[in-house]
């Protein structure tokens, strides 16, 4: 190990840029892992578009301390979360409560599929009629094609 | 269904998208929301850096404040830095000037301060809880307080004089 | 001359020679002029030379650091390593769009080559049609985006983004996903084409899947190196993150994927027609909204490159035109693509493939709502809010489950109509192989509902696939007493779509598990510890053995030394440049993490420096046990062995008599 380059480079750290610093300790395993889930929900406000819980910056791991206070402190997820909303408006939810126009995006996903569902349906011709066979026969389009149907459906 | 009513559909909803796209030209998509201004302002009890003791918000009562977040290693704090000094000799006397350092170490500030001037006390936020209460989103921030400890309004740049003048003016009525 | 007038003097004549053969493409393809090919090919091969040129010539200028040249003292300096200067020919906006001309240039060279002695209308309209789209980016070259303005040479330049010196991942990555943006153009070309020209018959489908096949691949590899560098680079050990850049270059590859499978419906059943030419006409604009997305400054990203005025003339000169006139061919000859049959059962292949690409669709938009939704709200409402992963994760994950589960009952049921009794018999032996999916599972200890599900699904679907692709090798055998190796071969060669399918979906059920795996049974630590302690991580320790730095010319680092220690008392050094660092760029006030990777088949030990002191002697780890991680990226031999399989030509005789089905409205002489 190289003690001189230790010191300059830790040297340089302290001039000219922003010091990398540890968290808060963990809390008991099962609090730690809703403080967990409560920053994977949460945006950090100077990562670009990465939760609180997997950005590296310190911001994010001051954020997440506060997480960890509050939930040491016994306040509910809502509570934790308001606590962001109020500093940062719903902007801080990564995932956006479904209200007003919000709801949006969570019925028009399932309106495609109840339409799309719909198309397929009036695709399909009406149901045989009974006492027909129910494998129809595959047509062949060609030798080659019966040929490959050949190989494949023995 | 009928294509031209799935076309249609889509004619709409991109219509909808075009006129979104159009009117977004312009807004900064990192800009981040602040959403403090008019509430009153948090509680905070930080060491001091410059000289013993701590300073404690509720101790300032009836006083306008001027909070600064910033540390070392920005550039744009070394930049602001004349203001604020101006800024504190200036308005000194009608509003309480409060730095606070955070990611950074308190040597490096000391440093810095020695260096280029200090006319106004100066915290250190060593964990960074007092940014995280004040929704701090970058450095340099500059925050204004009123007599009632209100939070005014925020800058979040570097700030000059005559923005300066006119945020204060504000906060001291 | 100086390099740039050398530069832009190229990209001009590129967007003489592309406007000339838009032009002259699109008019006397329209008025059946059909001498008039080898001009438009000329035209197409000029200008595919000239941003080639260009882009060497770039090369040669950022190798020679001539500051005088604006990109260069962009994203040049003297002391980036010579490899990541001809990288950063592609890591800046100007830089990435040349590049992009180029990479048009190679595929539309390819296309008129392998092409050239089609039929004329058809090879004139696909021909102006690509050429308008390269006109375009010849123009943005020239003009707003241009990277060849010349500027007073400063002695040094600030070098590229250091995100992007940080891997070598980085070298390979971003070509891959141009090509696979670029490519889409081709097909585009392709259907547009044949849109303009009223024939719709099959004699284009083939052209249109295979060249719809290549920017696909590229496209998988790309999206896959892009996760495996992020994974690998920034440190918070996930691979993927919902991000617009990320969804942008997801988007394409959904629809693209739709399309692959749509298009065998469009072959066996004449049905499907209008909704398969969407899609590959919507894998084109999706690509030209990615490329909007990550250049226009008003999405919010890691990856996006800064704010600039490319965005306005790319929406409003490009995507609008292109997106409503694609919208207009639809609707115009939307008649003409009625459905000649109707699906007998929904208990079929084409049922199957009916429900993929609704999912497909659904998984779509799902992301393009999700992505655009934040600005969208903001432009009308004035408010602000955020769409991440939780919720791309709970309203995306379902879908892509149900398409994992369909993957394996699609192969399994024929075309038509399926008896029941038959699937039920077949359902046997893979439903086995769910339940061992499950069990295998549970046995290691790996509960959790979405997890077991992917197992679950996984499983079955591998027993069908493998069935599918063993069975037609066996009758060979048993029939033409062919030995193995012969008879997978010969069946391969005679069906090597559906053999190259088979085994790109193989693919796609290791990514699956992969996921499935990290997603449900990751394990994580932090702590701060002094040297000599260890840090426990699920089996695995991890031993803090000191800090290290190191200087290199274009940063320094600060790394901590550690040995892995595996459950059988094996340890293995990562100690140096190996370590997990901090890596300080002297453009950056923050420092950029490089994680250790330690790669194992069955899953990776992955510790980030988060923040050490040196006067305590101390280190705070993140470390992490990802569980099959690596197979999300191991998986890129598949797509490719499957699609260079697919895309095999097929055997001259077995091509003849391919291309006389009946009913196929193709002129005569006209390709296949």
């Amino acid at each position: 190990m190289n003690l001189g380059l230790i010191l300059l480079a830790a040297g340089l750290v302290t001039g000219q840029y922003a010091p990398q610093r540890q968290g808060t300790d963990p809390l008991d395993a099962e609090r730690e892992a809703r403080v967990h889930r409560l920053g994977k929900g949460l945006r950090c406000p100077m990562c670009q578009g990465q939760s609180i819980a997997d950005s590296p910056a310190p911001a994010a791991r001051a954020q997440l301390d506060k997480v960890r206070e509050l939930v040491a402190a016994g306040r509910s997820d809502a509570e934790v979360e308001s606590y962001f909303v109020d500093r940062y408006g719903e902007w801080a939810l990564l995932k956006p409560k479904p209200q007003g126009s919000n709801l949006l995006l969570w019925l028009l996903p399932g309106m495609l599929l109840l339409a799309g569902l719909w198309i397929i349906l009036t695709q399909v011709k009406r149901a045989p009629t009974p006492g027909a066979p129910s494998v129809s026969p595959p047509k062949a389009d060609d030798d080659y094609l019966a040929q490959v149907r050949n190989d494949v459906d023995r | 269904m009928n294509r031209n009513v799935i076309l249609a559909i889509v004619g709409v909803l991109g219509a909808a998208f075009f006129i979104a796209v159009m009117l977004s030209f312009g807004n900064d998509p990192h800009a981040v929301p602040f959403m403090l201004e008019g509430k009153p302002a948090p509680a905070f009890s930080m060491k001091r850096l410059d000289a013993d003791g701590t300073v404690n918000l509720a101790d300032l009562k009836g006083k306008p404040v001027v909070l600064n977040f910033w540390a070392t290693w920005c550039g744009p704090c070394a930049q602001e830095h004349p203001v604020l000094e101006w800024a504190a000799k200036k308005y000194g006397n009608d509003a309480v000037f409060i730095g606070v350092v955070f990611e950074d170490t308190e040597e490096a500030t000391k440093k810095f301060l020695a260096q280029r001037g200090s006319s106004f006390q100066q915290l250190y936020d060593p964990q960074s809880t007092m940014a995280v209460d004040y929704g701090v989103t970058g450095v340099p921030e500059t925050y204004f307080i009123d007599r009632n400890h209100v939070i005014v309004s925020k800058y979040a740049a570097p700030i000059n004089m005559s923005t300066f003048d006119k945020h204060i003016a504000q906060i001291l009525k | 001359m100086s390099n740039s007038a050398i530069g832009s003097g190229l990209v001009l004549l590129g967007l003489v020679f592309a406007a000339f053969a838009a032009v002259a493409g699109l008019y006397t393809g329209l008025t059946r002029r059909e001498g008039a090919l080898p001009w438009v090919q000329r035209a197409v091969y000029a200008f595919g030379v000239s941003l080639i040129a260009s882009n060497v010539w770039m090369v040669k200028s950022l190798l020679e650091h001539d500051f005088s040249v604006k990109y260069v003292a962009q994203v040049g300096s003297r002391s980036t390593p010579t490899i990541y200067t001809i990288v950063s020919l592609w890591s800046s906006l100007e830089g990435s769009i040349l590049f992009w001309g180029g990479v048009m240039g190679i595929y539309l060279i390819a296309f008129t080559f392998i092409h050239r002695k089609e039929h004329g209308r058809y090879m004139q309209l696909s021909l102006g049609m690509m050429s308008i789209v390269a006109a375009f980016f010849a123009f943005l070259i020239a003009s707003p985006a241009d990277p060849w303005i010349a500027v007073p040479a400063a002695a040094d330049g600030p070098g590229p983004n250091p995100l992007l010196q940080n891997n070598p991942l980085m070298i390979i990555h971003p070509p891959m996903l141009y090509m696979g943006f670029v490519g889409m153009t081709v097909p585009f070309g392709i259907a547009t084409g044949a849109l303009l020209r009223g024939e719709i018959g099959d004699a284009w489908m083939g052209p249109l899947r295979r060249w719809t096949l290549v920017p696909w691949l590229f496209l998988t590899i790309g999206i896959i190196l892009g996760s495996w560098w992020a994974y690998a680079v920034l440190g918070w050990g996930g691979f993927w993150a919902w991000d617009p850049v990320e969804n942008a270059s997801f988007m394409p590859w959904l629809a693209s994927t739709a399309f692959m499978h749509s298009t065998m419906v469009t072959e066996r059943k004449k049905s499907l027609k209008l909704w398969t030419l969407a899609l590959a006409l919507g894998a084109f604009l999706l690509t030209i909204l990615g490329t909007f997305m990550t250049r226009s400054g008003i999405f919010n990203s890691v990856h996006a490159f800064g704010t600039s005025d490319v965005g306005k003339t790319f929406f409003l000169f490009f995507f609008l035109p292109m997106s409503a006139f694609c919208l207009f061919l639809l609707a115009v000859r939307g008649p003409m693509l009625e459905a000649e049959s109707r699906v007998e059962s929904l208990m079929s292949r084409e049922g199957a493939i009916f429900f993929n690409n609704l999912f497909f669709a659904g998984i779509t938009f799902v992301v393009l709502i999700g992505t655009t939704f934040p600005m969208v709200v903001e432009a009308l409402q004035n408010r602000r809010l955020s769409v991440g992963e939780p919720y791309f994760n709970t309203t995306a994950l379902p879908f892509a489950l149900c398409i994992l589960f369909l993957m394996g009952v699609g192969p399994m049921l024929p075309w038509g109509a399926a008896d029941a009794r038959t699937v039920q018999r077949q359902l046997i032996v893979p439903g086995i192989g769910a339940l061992l999916g499950v069990g295998l599972s549970l046995l290691f200890g790996y509960p959790g509902a979405m997890p077991l599900a992917t197992f679950a699904c996984a499983g079955f679907v591998t027993v069908i696939t493998l069935r599918e692709l063993v069975l037609p090798a066996q009758s060979r055998m048993a029939e033409q007493k062919e030995s193995p190796w012969a008879a997978m071969v010969r069946s391969a060669s005679r069906t090597p779509r559906r053999f190259g399918g088979y085994i790109v979906h193989l693919g796609v059920v290791v990514i699956c598990v992969a996921i499935g795996a990290y997603a449900g049974y990751k394990q994580q630590v932090s702590a701060t510890v002094k040297a000599g302690q260890t840090v426990s991580v699920g089996k695995y320790q991890v031993r803090f053995d000191g800090l290290d730095s190191g200087r290199e010319p274009h940063r320094e680092w600060v790394g901590a030394n550690v040995t892995v220690i595996s459950p059988g008392g094996k340890e293995v050094k990562h100690h140096g440049v190996n370590s997990p660092r901090l890596n300080y760029y002297p453009t950056q006030n923050r420092p950029i993490e490089s994680p250790l990777v330690h790669e194992m088949l069955h899953g990776d030990v992955y510790v980030s420096l988060i923040a050490f002191d040196n006067a305590a002697g101390t280190a705070t780890f993140n470390a992490y046990v990802f569980p099959l991680v690596g197979w999300i990226w191991y998986s890129i031999p598949f797509f490719v062995f499957g699609t260079l399989i697919a895309l095999w030509p097929r055997r001259k005789a077995a091509l003849a008599r391919a291309a006389t089905v009946p009913g196929a409205a193709a002129a005569p002489g006209s390709p296949s």
